[in-house]
């Protein structure tokens, strides 16, 4: 049996006039299913509109603010994971983009320990670099503002790095080198 | 705190106050968890998915849009992630109608209206439980919420005439489920055998 258009005027509630009405009427008489519908429907949606909200247990904001605090820290965790992670890629595939045109000739022993030695020699380096951030860092007055800070560390970490990759450079090993 | 201490309280919000968050948790903590309830269907994880709705509300509300309304907004992240939530637990092949009862009673209650209000929950989820995630969102915000088509429409990332086509279907799917007048009586037969029905 073709339900439309009355399942349509029964569903969205559509305002209909004399005419319609007598004809929905009439279909409804010898349709059980648009009959069921149009009984059911009306006392579907007082259900739905008398249902009162389901409340949380007590407690639930002070539950969500002492969850604030675990979850920024972790969160600070994994942005400097990403960090962390982020700087050994870039560092991994400079040494790759460095030891590529030499790649065929050298063998993996070689290859290995120049990675390890170039490991070593930035482990160092930040060392100290650490150190002497530390010493800067007691001789500037803390009134400096934020922004001042992170503009200085970036310049110094941008040098830093350009300082270490100038000294990877240096080290490489020339002796394997056509 | 003058005329709109919402605004007030979301102002210091957006701007890296806590506690100011928290009166927004306070706030609308029951909205959230009644959409989180009425999408999952069991206390322990409405409670769980209201948690994290609050929590991607505080990291994401430096990117909230000051024209549009905070609670259209907030109950759009949570659905959202119910959403995600059902496709999950879909794939993992749970029926919302089979889920553990972990409703705490209120005390107060006699033990006549909790057994009421336990029925009354399991032939809502029941109902609810009849339709697709976004469906059963469209019609939580619609019956609870007292949303329009377009506020759905916005809370879901859906055209309005989809969200008329997910209300319409949803209705026929409810309505039909709903089995308060299982077998109606024609009109004609009614008349003929004098039913007080319909």
């Amino acid at each position: 049996m073709n339900h439309q258009p009355f399942e349509r005027w029964l569903l969205d509630g559509a305002a209909l006039n004399p005419a319609q009405q007598a004809q929905l009427q009439k279909h409804l008489n010898s349709c059980k299913t648009c009959r069921r519908l149009s009984c059911n429907l009306p006392r579907m949606e007082q259900k739905l509109f008398a249902t009162p909200p389901a409340q949380p247990r007590s407690g639930f904001a002070q539950r969500f603010q002492n969850s604030l605090a675990a979850r920024q820290a972790a969160r600070q965790r994994r942005q400097i994971w990403s960090m962390i992670f982020s700087g050994l890629s870039v560092g991994l595939a400079i040494y790759i983009y460095q030891i590529l045109p030499d790649l065929s000739r050298l063998s993996i022993g070689t290859i290995f320990s120049s990675l390890i030695n170039n490991i070593l020699t930035l482990i160092s380096s930040l060392l100290h670099l650490g150190q002497i951030s530390n010493y800067v860092l007691m001789g500037i007055p803390p009134s400096i503002p934020l922004a001042v800070w992170v503009s200085l560390t970036t310049v110094f970490l941008i040098l830093s790095l350009i300082w270490v990759l100038a000294l990877g450079r240096i080290l490489a090993p020339k002796g394997e080198k056509a | 705190m003058k005329a709109n201490p919402e605004s007030e309280w979301l102002d210091l919000a957006i701007k890296g106050d806590d506690d100011a968050f928290a009166h927004l948790v306070q706030t609308y903590q029951t909205p959230v968890y009644n959409l989180c309830y009425r999408m999952l269907g069991n206390a322990g994880d409405a409670e769980d998915a209201a948690q994290e709705s609050f929590w991607r509300a505080w990291q994401y509300l430096k990117r909230y849009d000051r024209q549009r309304s905070f609670i259209t907004w907030l109950l759009s992240i949570t659905a959202h992630f119910c959403i995600d939530q059902l496709r999950k637990r879909r794939l993992e092949l749970v029926p919302l109608d089979v889920l553990p009862e972990e409703d705490a009673p209120d005390p107060g209650l006699s033990p006549e209206a909790i057994s009421r209000l336990r029925d009354e929950q399991k032939q809502m989820r029941k109902l609810l439980g009849r339709l697709g995630p976004q469906d059963r969102a469209a019609i939580i915000m619609r019956y609870w919420y007292d949303f329009s088509e377009v506020e759905i429409a916005a809370s879901l990332s859906l055209t309005v005439s989809a969200v008329k086509s997910r209300l319409h279907r949803a209705r026929r799917e409810l309505a039909l489920g709903y089995d308060e007048c299982y077998e109606v009586p024609a009109l004609a037969e009614r008349r003929r055998y004098e039913s007080p029905a319909f």
